[in-house]
């Protein structure tokens, strides 16, 4: 039972890791077939994935109805939601249109409900940037005046009324053939200094990733085993 | 001053919503048509790659975004398949983002209408599927495979324009419009770095920094970065849309937030030091 | 059906944009609507694209193998195992596929695009040589001529003049050793430099003193510069999806659509001010 439940997962994992890595350095007709095999396996897997995390929503409203617990009649909306989305989805055959090119009732209901809540949403954040622009952004030190003035040059820069003044009536296009209109400026700064920096995290996250990704491979990383036994 | 400046401290910040709405809200209602707006190397570069491509060239476009990001990538999606359709390229439209789908449907047929592209001989679009980085390997080894039937149902195999393109290598260009991960670092990583073909995208104005170094090492060509990138690509290809329209909106909230970070900043180095100062 | 289309679409979106003025029910009625709307959208999704297509059309198929199918969807269900704590273990099996394909991906890919391509491009010579070949040249002598040909009897430099000069000032940067190519180089060290530093920053296997210390401290100022990048780019980002919103707002305004925007923003608003006047008392204020 010991190996069932603790080995066999570990040697799956080993297993199935090993002959993926190996995939990419030994590219011979069979091992692109397992690939192909493989991905499509993850693909279907993937579905049941996303079950899971769906049932334990799910599971979570529920309880909070059955038990009437604070905020429970927010709750019930979740489950409408879902089941007003589910029966129009079967009902148009997951189509989002219908022949003659209009939108379907899950094409409709996707447009007037899913599309509004979810930009808007994030919409709402536009506020807050202007909000911690006036209330947070201080140049309390000489690196944060760094960062300050980087976001200022950037801010300016992405508009192109600045350009306009920049080049347009102040004149100011180059030196030498070196483009210095704001367009350029924000363009050197996020393609070079920007691009060396976010390189530096890259290089610390990617061996990161790639230290993890072994030890789990190798079985010392068992953290997706969860507890128990 | 002092007193002043405190008291701006404290202000509730529902008056810089408030500002920031009128800001955004006044250029939508009156045109104020700034001038200024030019093409940036990036979005030049992604330009000239699909205007110089033979014609007929097979491109995919990967919509990689859902709604939360609509006004930034729809336009700059409008803008590319446009110039896609315009020069009679074959265009395959797909997507990692399953709350995109119906979103990215609906921005396909609406460009192809417009160039009276013919679904399944000029362009195709075969929807979503679940697994991210696994679809690209699986569309890397067979297309057909990954997506036996397109978004309305259709077998794959049986459209026209897909019988000649069997593998992603296949592909003279892969574009990804992509709001996040998956997007256009999982096709660099999983795709066009291991299958050797073209890639080029646009993203979101917050992935913009996040994406630069890939446009720097040359694994990808170019860059459309945000609406104001849209903006520019409407400019290059002469027709203006969303984006160019929304530069007004844009920039004077652009200018709002400068001019908050400098009157905070005042603010702050006045009543520094002060009892009850920031 | 786009009439009421609008005023739904309208409705939410005032519903989310009313956690402006605090957090309350219109807010929480639309936040969970979307969760199960998206779950909801998600499930169709599943079911159409993956399941139909990839698993109950195969089963039903012709292909003599159709049955290998079902060592995915065996794999899959072991994950559903986890609501039943009994035989909770057997989603181990799945997760350990998941896991360990993903991870067997990740690393060669991740080695590639992350560390040896990145590497390279890091690696470049610091100092461009002279391209000194007659080709170079004469590029450079044609861009000359064409550039001379464009100002011609021109009072002052168009935009067309100073496209024809860049043109020569690239060709220039080529075959001799001018200004624009010691901008070049100059990025490239830029480049160098920055990568360099910010890795001597991220390194905490010795102690930062000395030059170690003066590495990391330019590192941290290249960090900088990539967060007041980044500050700057998510302001257009939100600014852009705000006015997308608004954009949407201003189109239900019409007439044809009932008047969407304005009379649910005026509902909204008598109904936030009636709860507002009830609760008058109990709250504690919206401050910052």
């Amino acid at each position: 039972m010991v190996f069932l439940k603790r080995q066999l997962p570990l040697l799956i994992c080993f297993v199935i890791g090993t002959v993926t890595a190996l995939q990419y350095y030994v590219p011979t007709n069979f091992s692109a077939e397992m690939s192909e095999g493989l991905s499509n396996w993850y693909i279907i897997v993937s579905m049941f994935a996303a079950l899971l995390g769906f049932v334990s929503v799910g599971m979570v409203h529920t309880k909070k109805i059955q038990r009437q617990e604070p905020g429970w009649a927010y709750s019930t909306l979740v489950i409408l939601g879902f089941l007003a989305m589910v029966i129009v989805g079967f009902v148009s055959g997951g189509k989002e249109t219908t022949p003659d090119g209009r939108p379907s009732s899950y094409g409709w209901l996707y447009n007037c409900t899913l599309v509004p809540l979810q930009a808007t949403m994030f919409a709402i954040l536009g506020f807050y940037v202007a909000s911690a622009a006036f209330r947070s952004f201080r140049a309390k030190s000489f690196d944060a005046g760094v960062l300050l003035a980087t976001a200022v040059i950037v801010l300016l820069g992405n508009v192109p009324f600045t350009n306009q003044v920049w080049a347009g009536w102040l004149g100011i296009h180059d030196v030498a053939g070196v483009k210095i209109e704001m367009t350029d400026i924000v363009s050197w700064l996020i393609g070079t200094p920007n691009a060396a920096a976010r390189r530096g995290v890259t290089f610390g996250v990617a061996l990161g990733a790639i230290a993890t990704s072994l030890k789990i491979i190798f079985g010392i990383e068992r953290a997706y085993l969860g507890g128990g036994d | 001053m002092e007193p002043f400046f405190r008291k701006l401290l404290a202000m509730d910040r529902r008056w810089i919503f408030l500002c920031l709405g009128v800001a955004v809200i006044f250029p939508t209602f009156f045109k104020l048509n700034l001038p200024g707006l030019k093409a940036s190397p990036n979005v030049q570069a992604v330009y000239d790659l699909v205007e110089n491509m033979p014609e007929g060239s097979k491109v995919l476009v990967s919509f990689d975004f859902d709604p939360a990001s609509k006004p930034e990538l729809a336009p700059q999606a409008t803008a590319v398949l446009r110039h896609l359709f315009r020069k009679k390229h074959k265009v395959v439209a797909m997507g990692l983002w399953v709350t995109g789908v119906t979103m990215a449907k609906d921005i396909v047929s609406r460009t192809a209408a417009e160039a009276n592209a013919k679904y399944g001989e000029d362009y195709v679009y075969l929807g979503w599927k679940p697994g991210n980085f696994a679809v690209i390997e699986n569309m890397a080894a067979d297309i057909h495979n990954c997506f036996p039937k397109d978004n309305d149902g259709k077998e794959t195999a049986s459209l026209p324009m897909m019988k000649g393109i069997r593998k992603l290598s296949e592909f003279d260009l892969v574009v990804s419009l992509a709001a996040g991960s998956p997007g256009i670092d999982t096709w660099i990583a999983y795709g066009s770095d291991k299958y050797h073909f073209k890639m080029t995208g646009g993203t979101t104005a917050v992935n913009v920094a996040s994406m630069a170094q890939y446009v720097q090492a040359g694994q990808m060509t170019g860059l459309i970065g945000a609406m104001r990138g849209a903006a520019e690509y409407e400019m290059l290809i002469n027709q203006k849309g969303d984006a160019a329209a929304g530069m007004d909106a844009i920039s004077l909230g652009h200018y709002l937030i400068v001019a908050l970070v400098v009157l905070g900043n005042v603010a702050y180095f006045v009543t520094r030091g002060s009892k009850g100062g920031a | 059906m786009e009439i009421v289309g609008a005023w739904i679409a309208v409705g939410l979106t005032l519903f989310m944009f009313s956690f402006l003025y605090k957090d309350n029910p219109f807010y929480k009625v639309g936040e969970n609507l979307y969760v199960g709307i998206t779950i909801g959208y998600f499930v169709i999704q599943l079911w159409y694209k993956t399941w139909i297509d990839k698993v109950w059309d195969v089963l039903t198929g012709q292909a003599h193998d159709r049955f290998v199918i079902l060592i995915p969807v065996l794999i899959g269900a072991l994950l559903l195992t986890r609501f039943v704590p009994k035989i909770a273990w057997m989603s181990r099996w799945a997760f350990a596929f998941v896991i360990g394909y993903g991870a067997g991906l990740a690393i060669p890919a991740t080695l590639t695009t992350s560390v040896v391509i990145q590497a390279q491009a890091t690696a470049k010579p610091l100092v461009t040589m002279p391209d000194r070949s007659p080709g170079a040249a004469k590029a450079t002598e044609n861009a000359k001529a064409a550039y001379d040909k464009a100002k011609e009897g021109a009072a002052k430099e168009d935009e067309k003049i100073r496209a024809a000069r860049y043109r020569y000032e690239q060709s220039r940067s080529v075959s001799e050793y001018t200004f624009l190519t010691a901008y070049r180089d100059f990025t490239t060290i830029v480049i160098f430099v920055g990568v360099f530093c910010v890795l001597f920053y991220f390194f905490f296997s010795i102690e930062h003193r000395g030059p170690v210390r003066a590495f990391s401290r330019v590192g941290i100022l290249f960090l900088m510069i990539y967060f007041g990048a980044s500050y700057g780019n998510t302001v257009m980002g939100r600014l852009s999806l705000l006015y997308g919103r608004v954009l949407d707002l201003k189109d239900y305004s019409r007439q044809m659509y009932g008047f969407a925007t304005p009379v649910i923003l005026v509902l909204m608003i008598a109904v936030l001010a009636a709860l507002h006047v009830k609760n008058k008392g109990k709250d504690e204020g919206h401050a910052a």
